[in-house]
Order: C-alpha cells, then sequence, then structure tokens
C-alpha cells in the first residue's frame, strides 16, 4: 500500500496488487512440475513492479507450460501451438502501453515455431518471453523436443534421440538485434525470481531460457542435474543479476561475465561443459520494431487532409 | 462494341463508339507504363473504360521470349463498357514474341502497329518465325504501320545526351506519342507526370517528353496506310460526379481505410508478400494519416497470428493473402472463429494449385474460403464484383466482422486487383457508421456473454479494469467463458457459432436481379469478378430479346435469404465461374436445383462471346 519516494516522503498507491491480484485459476499442471515454481516467479515479479492486472496481458502457444495464461488474473490469450510470438507482437504493436507476458515451450518456441522465435528477436518488441524448457513435449505425452538429450529415450525415438540437441543460447545470440539473453533453472527460487524481474525490467524482447523440471517425464535426469550443482556456471556481474551470497555459495562454479560483451556471451554459451545461469547478453538501446512503427501516427488533422488529397490524386482524372 | 474494322470499311456514318488496344512487348519495354498513362488520358478525355494488365510470372524474362511478353489491354469508348473487351482491334507490338502470342486475338482488319527495329533476326528466331511477317503477306488481313521506332526515339532524344540504354527506353512513350494523336489523347497530364516522376533527373523527363510529342508528330506527318488517321469517339455518358481511375487494389484499401473510420478502429494491416496480394500491403504501406499500421511479418502464419492479436488488442487485424498463404493462415483463421474476435482476410486469388499461374487470375478458393479450415468454423465470405466494388465490399467485412466478432473473408481476384475502371468517388456521409462498443460492464462480466439479437460475443479490450480474462482455442464453457470439455457444452458452443454466422442472412440486402426480370427463362448467376463479362453478355442477348437475367452474388456465406426462391423461379440456371464448378455446386447442394455451370480455367478473364454462346445454347435446350 505504500512504497517510499526518492525524497524519502511516503508514496500512496491508490490501489496496491498483492499477488493473489495476479492469481488466476488453479494449476493443474502435474505435482512437482518446475511451471508451478516460475508461475509464482512471475506472480511476484507482477506484484513488485505494481503494474495493473487490467494492462497486463499473458500470451501462450501450446503445451503443459502455455497453460500459464489460465493461472493469470489478467488479460490473457491461448493460442496456437507455436505461435505465441506472433500474436504478442499484433498485440504490442497496436498497444504499446500494455505490459506483455509471453509463456512458450522448447517444443512451441524452437520447433514448430522456430521461424517466429528468430524474427521475434530481431523485431525486438518489448516483450518478456519466458521458454519453459523441460527437453520434451510434455502435453503430448514424451516426444522428443529440439532440446531433448542425445540418447533419452522418448516415444519417437525409442532407443533414444539421435542428435546432439539444439543449443537454444547460440542461436538466440546469432539473430541480429538480440536484446537481452539470460538463462535460468525454475528450482533455483532467488535467482529465478531475480532473472525474471530483470527480464520484465528490459525494455525489449527479453529472452529467458528457463530449465524446467518435468517429474512426469524426465524424473530422472532433472533429478541428477538439481542434485549437481557443479554442473552449473553462476554468471556473476554488477550489470547482470544480484543475489544473495546464500545462493551464490549454492554454485561451486562462479565467472564474472560482462553482459554487454557479445563476444564473451557467445563464447559462455558455446560451451557445453557447464549450464550458465544468469544474464548472458544485455543491450537496452537495441532499436524496438513496436517504437519504430509507432512513429508518425495520430497525425494533427491538417497532415491527415493532405496526406488524403495526395494519395487520392495518384488516381486523379 | 463497335470494332475499328468497322471504320476500314470507311462507314463513315456509323461512328466508332469504342476500341480496344493492347500494348505488348517485353517485361522491359515498359508496355504498363504506356498502358496506364493512356488509360488516363482516356478517362480525362471522358470515355468510360476497362483496363486489363497481364504480366508475365517472370520479372525480366531474356529479351525477345515468348514468354517473356507483357502486355496491357484497354477497352474504352461512350458504350457502357463492362469489360476489358473480347478482340482487339489495335494491337500495339514491340517485337515479334509480342506479336506471335497475341495476333489470335486481333479483329481482321485490325490495325497492328509494329517496331520494325525489334524485327531482327535473332528476335524472329525466338519467336518461331522464318521469316519476317512484316515483309511477307502474313499479316495481309491486317492494316500494319510498322515504324522503327527505336531509330525514331534515338534522333528524338539526341540533344538530352542519354546513355544508348536510356535512350531506348523512351521507346514505350514515342509509342505512347502515337496512340495518343491516333484517338486524340490529350498529352498535358502525362508530361506533368513525368516532370513530376523525374524532377531529380530533368534530362530524361525532357527525354520522355520530346519522346512522346515526336511519336504524336510522327502521326501528324508521316505516311500512313489508307484508311488509318485521328479517330474522335464520342464521349460516354457516364453520370456527373469526381471521379478517380481505380483498380481493385486500390479501391480494396481505400475500402478497408473507410471501414476502419466507420468503426471508429485503428487497424493493423499484416501480411506477407505474394503476387497478385501483395499490392495491396503496398497500397496501404503509405497511410499513417488514416492510423493504418503495416506489419510485413516474417511469414503469413505469423501475419494473421498478428492480426488476430491487434483484434484481441481492441483495434482491428487485417491479413491478405493469395490461395497459398490463405492455406498457411488456415489453422489461425479457425482459432479466429474459436475465440470470437473480429478479423478481415483478403484473399486476392490467382491460377492454382500451388504456384500454378502466379500472375494470372482464378476463382478457384471459394471452397477454401468456404471450407477449406479443419472443424465447424464456419465465416462470412464476401466476394467483388467490379474493381470499384472492392470499396464496398471492404466496408461490408469490417461492418459483418466487428458487429458478428468473427473473421470474414473478402475474395477478390488476380484481374480485379490490375484492372482499373473510372471510380465516381462516393459521398462518405452518405455511408452509416458502425462505431464498436466496447463491453465496459466489470458488472456480471464474463467473456462468454453475448449480444442476445446478433449472438456476437463480448469485445472487452485489454487496460479496462475489471474485464481481465482469457481467451483461447480450448472449447469455453457457454456462460463462464472458462476451458470446459462438457459434452453438452461443445454441442450447445457449435450451435452457438453456427447460429451466429446463419443469421447474418438476415442482416445483408436481399439479393437483386440486376439485369432481366425476377423469373423466366434463364439466369446467369455469376459471383467475383465474372461480373462484367456476364453483364455484357447478358445485355447483349436481352438486346437480342432473349429472355435471360443477370443476377450477381456478392454474400457467398451465408447466401442472401431469397436466393434459393428466386433461382427457382428461372426454368434453367447457368453458372459460369473461373474454376472447375465451385459455386455451381454450393447452389445445387443448397437448393437443390439443377444449376449447370460454365467453366472456365485458362488464366483470363470470360470474353462476352464466351458467354453469350453459353446462353444461346441454354436457351435452346429450354423446352
Ligand atoms: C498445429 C499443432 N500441431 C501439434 C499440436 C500438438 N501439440 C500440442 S503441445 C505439443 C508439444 C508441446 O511441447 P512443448 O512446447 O515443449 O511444451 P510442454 O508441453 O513441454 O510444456 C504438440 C506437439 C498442436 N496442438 N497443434
Ligand atoms: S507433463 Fe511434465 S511439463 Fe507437463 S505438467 Fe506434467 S510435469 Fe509439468
Ligand atoms: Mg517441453
Amino acid at each position: 500500500m505504500f512504497g517510499l519516494k526518492a525524497d524519502w516522503s511516503l508514496d500512496v498507491h491508490e490501489r496496491y496488487f498483492t499477488m493473489d491480484d495476479y492469481a488466476g485459476a488453479e494449476p493443474r499442471w502435474c505435482t512437482g512440475c518446475g511451471d508451478l515454481g516460475i508461475l509464482t516467479a512471475v506472480h511476484r515479479v507482477c506484484r513488485d513492479a505494481q503494474v495493473e492486472p487490467e494492462n497486463t496481458v499473458a500470451v501462450s502457444g501450446i503445451g503443459c507450460s502455455s497453460r500459464l495464461p489460465h493461472y493469470m488474473k489478467t488479460y490473457g490469450f491461448h493460442g496456437l501451438h507455436g505461435r505465441a510470438l506472433p500474436v504478442a507482437c499484433g498485440i504490442k504493436s497496436r498497444r504499446p502501453d500494455l505490459d506483455i507476458w509471453v509463456a512458450t515451450g522448447d517444443g512451441d518456441c524452437f520447433s514448430i515455431g522456430g521461424g517466429h522465435w528468430i524474427h521475434s528477436l530481431r523485431y525486438n518488441m518489448d516483450l518478456t518471453l519466458l521458454i519453459f524448457d523441460n527437453g520434451i513435449y510434455g502435453l503430448t505425452k514424451k516426444q522428443t523436443s529440439p532440446t531433448t538429450p542425445q540418447g533419452f529415450h522418448t516415444n519417437t525415438h525409442v532407443t533414444g534421440a539421435l542428435l546432439p540437441p539444439l543449443n537454444p543460447l547460440t542461436v538466440t545470440l546469432g539473430v541480429s538485434n538480440v536484446s537481452f539473453v539470460a538463462q535460468t533453472v525454475d528450482w533455483n527460487a532467488p535467482l529465478l525470481y531475480e532473472i525474471i524481474n530483470a527480464a520484465h525490467q528490459h525494455k525489449g524482447t527479453s529472452f529467458v531460457r528457463i530449465v524446467q523440471r518435468c517429474p512426469m517425464y524426465m524424473e530422472q535426469l532433472n533429478q541428477e542435474m538439481q542434485d549437481d550443482p557443479s554442473r552449473m556456471l553462476l554468471l556473476t556481474h554488477d550489470k547482470g543479476v544480484q543475489v544473495d551470497d546464500a545462493v551464490v555459495r549454492m554454485f561451486e562454479n562462479h565467472q564474472e561475465h560482462d553482459p554487454s560483451d557479445m563476444a564473451a556471451a557467445r563464447a559462455i554459451a558455446q560451451d557445453d561443459s557447464l549450464i550458465p545461469l544468469g544474464v548472458l547478453y544485455h543491450d537496452p538501446d537495441a532499436q524496438r520494431y513496436d517504437e519504430l512503427t509507432n512513429v508518425g501516427l495520430n497525425m494533427p488533422m491538417q497532415e491527415r487532409v493532405q496526406g488524403l488529397n495526395a494519395a487520392l490524386d495518384k488516381f486523379a482524372i | 462494341m463497335t470494332v475499328l474494322g468497322d471504320v476500314g470499311s470507311r462507314n463513315t456514318d456509323t461512328p466508332v463508339q469504342g476500341v480496344v488496344i493492347r500494348f505488348a512487348g517485353d517485361s522491359g519495354d515498359g508496355m504498363q507504363l504506356t498502358g496506364t498513362n493512356f488509360t488516363q488520358a482516356t478517362a480525362l478525355y471522358g470515355h468510360d473504360l476497362a483496363t486489363f494488365p497481364d504480366f508475365p510470372a517472370e520479372i525480366r524474362a531474356p529479351a525477345g521470349a515468348t514468354f517473356g511478353v507483357s502486355a496491357y489491354q484497354i477497352y474504352f469508348g461512350s458504350d457502357d463498357v463492362t469489360t476489358a473487351g473480347d478482340e482487339l482491334d489495335v494491337l500495339v507490338v514491340m517485337n515479334p514474341a509480342a506479336l506471335v502470342t497475341n495476333l489470335q486475338d486481333l479483329v481482321e482488319g485490325g490495325l497492328i502497329i509494329a517496331d520494325s527495329g525489334a524485327f531482327t533476326a535473332k528476335n524472329l528466331t525466338k519467336a518461331g518465325y522464318e521469316a519476317n511477317p512484316l515483309e511477307d503477306e502474313s499479316l495481309d488481313g491486317y492494316r500494319v504501320i510498322d515504324i522503327d521506332v527505336t531509330k525514331q526515339v534515338l534522333e528524338a532524344v539526341k540533344p538530352f545526351g542519354l546513355s544508348k540504354k536510356n535512350s531506348i527506353r523512351c521507346k514505350n512513350m514515342w509509342t505512347l506519342g502515337l496512340i495518343m494523336w491516333l484517338f486524340d489523347r490529350d498529352r498535358t497530364e502525362t508530361i506533368n507526370g513525368l516532370n513530376r516522376k523525374f524532377a531529380a533527373k530533368p534530362a530524361m523527363a525532357e527525354a520522355n517528353i520530346a519522346a512522346i510529342n515526336a511519336g504524336h508528330a510522327y502521326g501528324e506527318t508521316a505516311e500512313l496506310p489508307a484508311g488509318v488517321e485521328v479517330y474522335k469517339i464520342p464521349k460516354a455518358d457516364l453520370p456527373a460526379g469526381v471521379y478517380r481511375n481505380v483498380n481493385g487494389t486500390e479501391a480494396l484499401a481505400w475500402g478497408l481505410l473507410a471501414g476502419g473510420q466507420l468503426a471508429d478502429l485503428d487497424i493493423l494491416f499484416a501480411s506477407y508478400p505474394i503476387t497478385p496480394a501483395t499490392a495491396l500491403l503496398h497500397a496501404l504501406s503509405n497511410h499513417k494519416e488514416f492510423d493504418v499500421m503495416t506489419f510485413q511479418a516474417e511469414d503469413e502464419i505469423a501475419a494473421v497470428c498478428a492480426a488476430i492479436g491487434a483484434s484481441f488488442a481492441g483495434t482491428l487485424g487485417v491479413t491478405s493473402s493469395s490461395g497459398p498463404g490463405i492455406s498457411l493462415k488456415g489453422e489461425a483463421i479457425s482459432l479466429c472463429s474459436a475465440v470470437e474476435l473480429p478479423l478481415v482476410v483478403v484473399n486476392t486469388q490467382r491460377g492454382g494449385p500451388s504456384t500454378g499461374l502466379p500472375t494470372k487470375t482464378e476463382q478457384s478458393d471459394l471452397n477454401q474460403a468456404l471450407f477449406g479450415r479443419h472443424a465447424d468454423a464456419s465465416m462470412p465470405v464476401i466476394a467483388a464484383a467490379t474493381p470499384a466494388d472492392c470499396f464496398d465490399i471492404a466496408i461490408e467485412a469490417v461492418r459483418l466482422a466487428t458487429k458478428y466478432m468473427t473473421p470474414v473473408i473478402v475474395l477478390s481476384d488476380g484481374y480485379l486487383a490490375n484492372a482499373s475502371e473510372p471510380w465516381n468517388l462516393p459521398d462518405f456521409h452518405q455511408y452509416e457508421p458502425f462505431p464498436v462498443n466496447y463491453h465496459a460492464d466489470a458488472e456480471g462480466f464474463t467473456p462468454a456473454k453475448r449480444d442476445p439479437l446478433t449472438l456476437a460475443r463480448v469485445w472487452a479490450k485489454p487496460g479496462t479494469a475489471g474485464l481481465e480474462h482469457r481467451i483461447g482455442g480450448i472449447e469455453r464453457d457457454s456462460e463462464t467463458g472458462d476451458i470446459c470439455y462438457e459434452p453438452a457444452n461443445h454441442q450447445k458452443m457449435t450451435d452457438i457459432r453456427k447460429a451466429k454466422i446463419d443469421g447474418i442472412a438476415g442482416d445483408i440486402p436481399a439479393q437483386q436481379v440486376i439485369l432481366g426480370n425476377p423469373g423466366g427463362k434463364l439466369a446467369l448467376v455469376g459471383w467475383g469478378s465474372t461480373f462484367g463479362p456476364i453483364h455484357g453478355a447478358v445485355r447483349r442477348a436481352s438486346e437480342q430479346g432473349r429472355d435471360v437475367s443477370h443476377i450477381h452474388v456478392r454474400y457467398m456465406w451465408p447466401l442472401p435469404a431469397n436466393l434459393g426462391e428466386l433461382l427457382a423461379s428461372y426454368e434453367r440456371v447457368l453458372i459460369p465461374e473461373m474454376n472447375t464448378g465451385q459455386f455451381v455446386n454450393l447452389v445445387r447442394s443448397q437448393y437443390l436445383i439443377d444449376a449447370k455451370g460454365l467453366n472456365k480455367v485458362s488464366g483470363r478473364p470470360f470474353k462476352i462471346s464466351e458467354i453469350e454462346q453459353a446462353i444461346e445454347s441454354e436457351l435452346e435446350r429450354c423446352p
């Protein structure tokens, strides 16, 4: 209800939103599903940002993870498999005032939506893009996804996935005009919150790949990863996200990494031996298509009439 | 239509009423420019007109190739012009390939104007000629003016110091000058246009103007074949008004903008280039004065999804493509029928399947528009009849989409998109505004709420406090709008969606008979761009005392409520369409009447004569 202004005076909000104001229907994900923790983090970030629920829109594709909009009490659009990003781009183009979240899975974003992934990164409209990467097709019951580890048995590759998995970070960092790239895991709540929060604050498309547990289909793999923090590399820097020492101590591998350094970001992403966690890349000044296309709208009446006449004169007879 | 051949017989008692000219040459010869400039001058002269630009699929085929011939046809005169004409009175050819591919359409005794400079051995071989047709007797049945245009042009533009290549490019303007002389056209507007176009390159402007004037002067002074002289064709009796010369693409663009104004909505026009639909994206890309935003998306799926996003956001999403792109959009169009948001989808049809004949016209996507999506996802489908009608059809699409919260499919085609006609600018105040009412009342709100009359779902736009809601492709409860898999609810929702679209039949005009009587021996029923040839044919047949009527359907779905009864009042019904019989199947299945089809899929519009013949043979079959 109260906040402190820069001059230390009390700022009384007319409306104060609690996490409940962003929480929609009861989630129907499996017990232990990583999606639950991500949802909570999103609710927290919304609450802390105090963006009005009516000005918040959650957009998704199809998949377990894409149920997220139903679990929000904001506006929401649950569209087609793979097509969350173009819907979000359409909304943002005409309504730059709205705060837009995009929830998408590894199949949704990297496979069927692969084209939109690449191009939306380049458009760099102001969207918070969360990829719930469980390395599997959850909703359709255990088919190989682009990020399924090689050799992992699925219903479509019964002797194990044939190819090395796609590296979403190197692909993302290869797209021109990309502006925010981060990675985290769903089971470290403080880090998850900080990264989603930083992504939300960034103006532009903030790409957050969340390594997400699917106890239904990937239990053993997820457990091994969770039990072995030595497979992670925590990225630290003044310009990155700041977490408590206690959180830092959970990881034995740390690296100072300046998120404005693209070459370093690519090198980290390229190295498959460790899973980097933190902000890999951040460019607050990248150009935004949603801003550029809004330039020149709302002309004064006189200019409108001039434009109309000029256009009609082209066909004058 | 009176052909120039009549003048050839020197029958001065019957002045020429109308003339058909076709300009044909290499894609690089600039025939489209010659044609459009001549069209503008013709419109200014006060003639009624119709044009038919016919492009090859290749952008710049090798010079002289038969598959690279680009043509522009115009029919103008004092007649009530309904098509660009069946046969040519004048054929202008810039090379042998243009002659060999177009001669079959020239009337006997018609006039050929040929650039003899381009009839080189090499070009003749490319066109498959063994001997030069300008020099043997093969063209004896025609009147021929052969001029070495290249030589004339080089002479005319010499003072301006252009490169040889740029000099030769003025050939189209020289030819234009000659044709303008022949039909007594005023050159002023073309010259003004050239000065504007080449404002930064005055030498180019001057050279092009000199070329036009030289072509004109050539007509005045040269020895031309007997009987070729300036033709003065009486002006057309067009109603008074302010006219603009528009093609279907431009009229459609204006209609969408007008629809947006009438609905009080900003537009997001999201599309992906594809011939012949792209021109609409071009046309709208420069209209910020109407707050229209265009989005060239990464593909058709992204385009339609962005349009749906814009509609969810409370503005109007519009998307466009041709058949192949509409296929890609299919899944999203069904989604839009499920979430019940407004969306306008424009299909500028082309010859298919697949890449088919991308620059040619066809009406073979009617089945796709009506049935080409997954599930029971019925939606209004409306079709423009003429280039100018595209304006009203687009407005109607916006009205239906916003009033009924539904996607609406607009069918145009390659012919309508490119063909132009004089358009009497409507008085915009005559159009009834239909401003959108967003839902605002939070009391008892659910996203499933409907207008009891139209069955339209409420439109609650993001930013409105208290109306936060989620929609999506999963079936929703008919009362609460929450996800719901109940069998009875799905039945109910399917029934509601169907009833909503069916109900639109009560909100559209009754089907009129455009020409002829309501009831009688024979009805010709058309839809879309076949309007011109059907109308022309029915008019001629009626003038000869035949009992035949023209009915033209614009609402393809739902069909006008009285259509079945109206069609049943004729002994025979004939449906000409540029496909293998799609509308005729719909009519037969909807009304159980024995309608017959007249079908053509050559990539070209019907000729009036083809339909006239069909009328005769249909009437012969009448008892
Ligand atoms: C056009 C289309 N193709 C296929 C499907 C089936 N389908 C639904 S979700 C899904 C994969 C989901 O995997 P992912 O995106 O990783 O999400 P998760 O369920 O793992 O969160 C598939 C193939 C669909 N709904 N639509
Ligand atoms: S299947 Fe996996 S991803 Fe889907 S809800 Fe269950 S645990 Fe979560
Ligand atoms: Mg997945």
